[in-house]
């Protein structure tokens, strides 16, 4: 992987679009998108009766003219937004050729980039680490630096991470999850943070073999987050319940960003970026 | 538990090493390979344990495992030649003996008991099973075999549609060898005896493996019989004797009609006690050549209610043999159409001299049996002598040297000087015995005549080989002119079922037909004719001879008479119960190897399924 993450290829194909959140947020500094907050763009909000120390360049002088009453027109405010980027790092990431970390980190560094061109406010957050904003398109070596450096953890739970960032007075925005969602706690972790007003994007990151297991014979399981491994015979009936099993954890984890308002999506390790741009984030409006 | 059975249940050993050999194979533990997953929360608890290469582990449930075991469990079990008690005729092989005698024409039964027991074999051969093999015996006089082992049900209607009821005693213990050679060794064989139980103990029958089952047939004893039928002529005249038993439990009125050439002359309705006899003496004034007793009644047996005696003091023989058994002296006698032969083992009580009551038969033989003194007017002794007998006795005696034999018509073309005898009864004659052969050792035949005649003839024949030499039938046929002459023209009175045996001067066929209307041809053999079939009582008439004979067959047989159904037949000394539900053990280890096949194929699936 390149220091950049990204192909120029890749580059030119995230350029002129930017992050499409369902909810507005309060920005820190004076961006591109529109909050809130009332302040001064071109986005017409109201009108309202004309007080002392009002901006006479807001007077609507037409309304004044006819009706001999001072209206003043009030604008959106455009600020940025904050993107706070959380890649999973636990061991059950480094499954799949290409791994699926290498593939959440690529997305990751995608929609960076893509928040950073629209002048957001891009978090890059890990466990037990403060992270620093990072803005402008300027930003983004920085970005994809501090990506580069992110490693699988021993002990790292995602659910963990996302509890640990819930607690945290982080500024609402939207959360952008590379996981591949294999933790039991997730859905609960997953409200939690949808509690603390972030609007989440969940980008599932599998490989074929998780969803269809080639497998035969008695085995031992060794679960490679240390869970209690588990005995079983990989037969027919073994592998249709453990289908299943998937089946109805991801239409859980489904079912719970659709009630708090998530984006979800699921994505194998070794989706281009190409289709998952144009099939997932602008065909379901995750990007404008 | 009482339906199940096994045969060979040492087979059950089997099931502890092969069955603990299985359980030990369960108890190896698998050893599994490892195998990294991002998660196994996701993984089902599932261990299906197919294969064990490792020591060892607790045993856990496990369905290949049951499997095996019961698959085990249904061999074994097939090993050990599993029987089911069943209702039914399933045997493997069963030959049913029907019983065709006079008894089972009764009609106690709807429509009778014959009627009914081949309805219920049909019935029997209609639920078997396409395996199981039936024969059929007919168990008459002389039993038949009306189809060997068979599975095809058409041969078995067919066979059955030919069996007929007849009206003389059954000879059930051919009847049963016969069907004993039938089923042979075979293991889960069965002889199935329909019957009204109605004959003599059989003693002579040495059961194989085949089991014998009693199926009784009857529901009532209600009959009468003319038991006794004759004319005696004395110095006040010619009298008709009768005796009529009613073999019911109640005493029943019966009426009893004697006529002469078919005149009625003498008519009665007599009330007798259950288990009684009756008898009156008539005089007779007629000289009709045939006399007929009839009885008149609704008891369930009409073969006995009729009896015929010849009107002519000589016009027949009838005649007792006491004897332990001996077949030749049985052939001549039964071959002679004068004789109406009787047969007993020993001397019954109303014969003997003591009894008040007038004696049956014209003659009483005794063969290798103590002779005792008796009422009938002639008595012929073979080999041991008694009260009675003119001889004076001094016991055996080491056999003779033949020296003469006098010119008498009794020893006519009889020659004792080629006859070997074992032994010589040492006798004298006393009173009006006259010597009519000796040896060195004394007087072979003796003969007396007066009141009572007698023949004593001083050795046993079954001690010697004059059964076997012409002279016998001879010397039989020269004592019974000398003891009893008869008459050659009148009626001839037989017993149903008997052969009785004419002189054939030509080589042409008689005819003989029967009282049911058809008629059947009597071919000359071997210079005479043997006129067979007469199983029905009623009139025959046999022509084609110089002079047509009428001949009159009656049963007069007390067995057949008492029809009183039986609980129980004494088979060679067991008393084998009625069994009104034919059950038997069904060999079922033919489906439990299926089933033990069915469940290791269940076994296999499963353990595909399962790897």
């Amino acid at each position: 992987m390149s220091d950049l993450i990204l192909s120029p290829r890749e580059f030119r194909l995230l350029e002129g679009v930017r992050l499409n959140p369902r909810k507005s947020f309060l920005g820190r500094v004076r961006g591109e998108r529109v909050t809130k907050r009332t302040g001064i763009s071109i986005e017409f909000a109201d009108y309202r009766d004309y007080t002392e120390g009002d901006d006479l360049r807001h007077l609507d002088w037409n309304v004044l003219a006819r009706l001999d009453t001072p209206i003043v027109k009030t604008y959106q405010d455009e600020e940025d937004l904050a993107v706070h980027l959380l890649v999973d790092l636990s061991p059950s990431m480094n499954f799949g050729d290409p791994t699926k970390l290498d593939s959440a980190k690529k997305l990751a560094a995608s929609l960076g980039y893509i928040a950073l061109a629209a002048g957001d406010a891009v978090y890059l957050r890990q466990l037990g680490q403060k992270a620093v904003p990072i803005r402008s398109r300027a930003g983004y070596p920085k970005l994809a630096r501090s990506i580069n450096q992110m490693v699988l953890k021993q002990n790292y739970q995602v659910t963990e991470v996302l509890r640990s960032f819930a607690k945290e007075q982080n500024r609402p925005g939207v959360v952008v999850l590379l996981s591949d969602g294999w933790d039991a706690e997730i859905c609960s972790a997953l409200r939690l943070v949808a509690g603390r007003g972030h609007e989440v994007h969940f980008l599932q990151v599998l490989t074929a073999s998780e969803l269809n297991p080639d497998m035969e014979g008695d085995l031992r399981l060794v679960d490679a987050e240390g869970g209690a491994p588990r005995e079983i015979t990989a037969n027919r009936d073994t592998l249709v319940a453990y289908k299943q099993n998937v089946a109805n954890h991801n239409a859980e984890i489904a079912a719970t960003c659709l009630a708090i308002g998530a984006r979800y999506h699921q994505v194998k390790q070794d989706d281009s970026l190409e289709s998952v741009v144009k099939d997932v984030w602008k065909r379901q409006g995750w990007v404008v | 538990m009482g339906g199940l059975n096994f045969q060979a249940p040492g087979a059950f050993w089997w099931m502890l090493p092969l069955g603990g050999l299985i359980v030990v194979l369960y108890l190896l533990r698998m050893r599994r390979k490892q195998f990294e997953v991002p998660a196994t929360f996701l993984w089902p608890e599932r261990v299906d344990e197919v294969r064990a290469n490792s020591l060892f582990q607790r045993l856990r449930f496990n369905w290949l495992m049951v499997l095996q075991l019961l698959a085990l469990l249904l061999l074994v079990f097939g090993l050990a030649r599993f029987q089911w008690k069943q209702t039914g005729l399933l045997g493997k092989a069963t030959v049913i003996v029907l019983d065709s005698s006079a008894s089972m024409g009764a009609t106690d039964v709807e429509p009778s008991r014959f009627a009914a027991a081949v309805d219920q074999i049909e019935k029997l051969i209609g639920s078997s099973g396409a395996n199981d093999q039936i024969a059929l015996v007919e168990a008459g006089t002389v039993p038949r075999v009306v189809f060997s082992l068979t599975t095809d049900p058409a041969v078995m209607r067919d066979g059955l549609k030919s069996v007929r009821q007849s009206d003389t005693p059954s000879n059930m213990s051919e009847a049963l060898q016969l069907a004993n050679a039938l089923v042979g060794e075979s293991e889960s064989a069965r002889i199935l005896l329909v019957s009204d139980g109605c004959f003599d103990a059989v003693d002579d029958f040495s059961q194989d493996k085949a089991e014998l089952v009693f199926q009784p047939i009857g529901e009532s004893e209600k009959n009468f019989a003319v038991q006794a039928l004759g004319v005696k002529e004395t110095a006040d005249g010619k009298f008709v004797y009768v005796g009529v038993k009613n073999y019911g439990l109640d005493t029943a009125k019966t009426g009893v009609t004697l006529s002469g050439d078919g005149q009625t002359f003498w008519t009665k309705t007599v009330e007798i006690g259950g288990g009684k006899t009756w008898g009156q003496t008539i005089e007779f004034k007629g000289d009709a050549k045939l006399l007929t007793c009839e009885l008149q009644n609704d008891d369930k047996l009409t073969a006995d209610n009729v009896a015929y005696a010849s009107g002519d003091p000589a016009g027949a023989i009838n005649a007792l043999l006491v004897s332990k058994g001996n077949l030749f002296i049985e052939n001549v006698l039964t071959l002679d159409p004068r004789i109406v032969l009787d047969r007993a083992a020993s001397l019954p009580a109303t014969e003997k001299a003591s009894n008040s009551e007038p004696s049956k038969y014209d003659l009483i033989i005794f063969d290798d049996v103590a002779a005792e003194a008796v009422k009938s007017p002639a008595v012929l002794t073979l080999g041991i002598p008694g009260p009675g007998v003119p001889v004076s006795d001094k016991g055996w005696g080491a056999r003779g040297v033949y020296q003469n034999a006098v010119n008498h018509p009794l020893m006519s073309a009889v020659d004792f000087s080629t006859v070997y005898i074992e032994k010589q009864r040492l006798v004298q004659p006393t009173g009006g015995g006259k010597v009519l052969a000796r040896t060195d050792k004394g007087p072979l035949v003796i003969a007396s005549e007066g009141a009572q005649k007698h023949v004593f003839l001083g050795f046993s024949v079954m001690d010697s080989d004059f059964p076997l030499t012409i002279g016998f039938p001879i010397f039989m046929a020269n004592t019974m002119d000398f003891l009893a002459p008869a008459s050659t023209t009148g009626p001839l009175i037989v017993r149903s079922g008997q052969t009785v045996a004419f002189p054939a001067v030509e080589d042409k066929s008689l005819r003989l037909d029967r009282p049911e209307g058809d008629w059947m041809p009597v071919p000359a053999r071997q210079g005479r004719y043997s006129v067979r079939g007469m199983d029905r009582v009623g009139q025959y008439k046999l022509s084609g001879m110089e002079q047509p004979r009428n001949i009159f067959a009656q049963l007069r047989d007390e067995r057949e008479s008492n029809i009183r159904p039986q609980d129980a037949v004494q088979i060679s000394g067991k008393a084998i119960a009625s069994e009104r539900k034919s059950n038997r053990y069904g060999d079922l280890w033919r489906p439990m190897l299926l089933l033990a096949l069915l469940v290791l194929a269940g076994e296999w699936w499963l353990f595909a399924r399962k790897s």
